[in-house]
């Protein structure tokens, strides 16, 4: 049992986030691939991202930003959706499938283990990695109190 | 147990454009038996065709109301999922009313007439039909859109019908539209559509 258990909605980030060759390799590395139909997409399409200033105030539109969305059912009966960035229809299937896979006790912990919790350092990391960079050209903005003369 | 949802349509714009072009053509050809260009896969019990007419003109801006039939559990996820379109348990208030059974068809002042400002915001009857049936007699049917006169079944039609659709004509600019839905073809019976009970000549 981890010490940590992964929610659905953190795989699902972790999924969508993944290079789409991760997923595939993951895909062809199972031992047993499950029988799985479309049940919608995969498909691209337009979301309004929206945000707050500094997270304070009235959220605003930012902006469009393509989105692809996939969504599968398992024979078993379970569906998994996927909605990523860009325009990579076969991510979106795969990362559909493996949110599939993830909801079954059976194959959960292993695909934890192997994929996802990977995935999540591997960002962790790649931010961090990120934040390292830029960090020495950050600059501080600051108002000087001006004299009244 | 979860049920994973059915997939709608298989190329879903291009069949809602077609099915759409055909529920146009049955709108202005009142009575003439119009072919659906593919069929949805949709939940048990719902034919194909009324899966393909539900998906093309069902979205988030039309409260859809279910016969009992027609409201599974399945039925409602279908339509959650595809259409998003809020379901509702008040007839008065549905856009669009899909029956699947005859006998439970509600009499069609308990639906929204629209207001003499609005009056396409009546509901539109989507209603379930056989149409290998055995015609058995028929009623004649006359109004725009139809050259002269045309003879429709009467086993098309949910029994009492053709009363309560002389009361929904005398109501013009308001009323209902129905179109009757089968396997793979639609009908459509606009509001301005007469109905004679008068015998084949």
């Amino acid at each position: 049992m981890s010490t940590e258990e992964t929610t659905r909605q953190e795989w699902m980030a972790a999924l969508a986030l993944a290079p789409e060759a991760r997923l595939r390799e993951a895909w062809n590395g199972l031992d047993a691939q499950p029988q799985y139909k479309i049940v919608r997409g995969p498909e691209t399409g337009l979301v309004m991202v929206r945000a707050r200033t500094g997270n304070t105030g009235e959220r605003f539109n930012l902006g469009e930003m393509t989105v692809t969305r996939c969504s599968v059912g398992l024979s078993e009966g379970i569906m998994g959706h996927a909605f990523i960035g860009g325009l990579n229809h076969e991510h979106a299937r795969l990362a559909a499938v493996f949110d599939a896979l993830m909801q079954l006790p059976e194959r959960r912990e292993d695909l934890n283990r192997t994929l996802v919790i990977p995935l999540q350092q591997e960002r962790r990391a790649h931010l961090s990695r990120r934040r390292d960079e830029v960090q020495p050209s950050r600059v501080d903005f600051f108002t000087l109190v001006r004299g009244e003369e | 147990m979860l049920q994973s949802i059915p997939a709608g349509f298989a190329r879903p714009v291009y069949e809602s454009q077609g099915t759409f072009r055909a529920i146009l053509e049955a709108m202005s050809r009142p009575g003439k038996v119009v072919p659906l260009p593919g069929q949805a896969e949709g939940p048990r019990g719902w034919s194909g065709g009324m899966a393909s007419v539900v998906l093309t003109l069902c979205d988030m801006d039309t409260p859809v109301w279910l016969d009992a039939q027609a409201a599974t559990d399945d039925a409602r996820r279908f339509l959650r999922f595809h259409c998003a379109c809020p379901l509702t348990d008040a007839p008065a208030k549905a856009s669009f009313a899909v029956v699947l059974n005859h006998a439970l068809m509600p009499s069609l002042d308990v639906l929204s007439l629209g207001s003499s400002e609005y009056p396409e915001q009546s509901t539109t009857v989507l209603l379930a039909t056989d149409f290998d049936a055995a015609p058995g007699e028929s009623i004649s049917v006359m109004g725009p859109g139809v050259d002269g006169e045309e003879r429709l079944p009467l086993s098309w039609l949910p029994p009492g019908f053709v009363a309560d659709w002389r009361g929904n004509g005398r109501l013009f600019p308001r009323g209902v539209d129905l179109i009757l839905v089968g396997q793979a073809h639609v009908v459509g019976l606009p509001r301005t559509l007469k109905m004679e009970d008068r015998p084949c000549m």
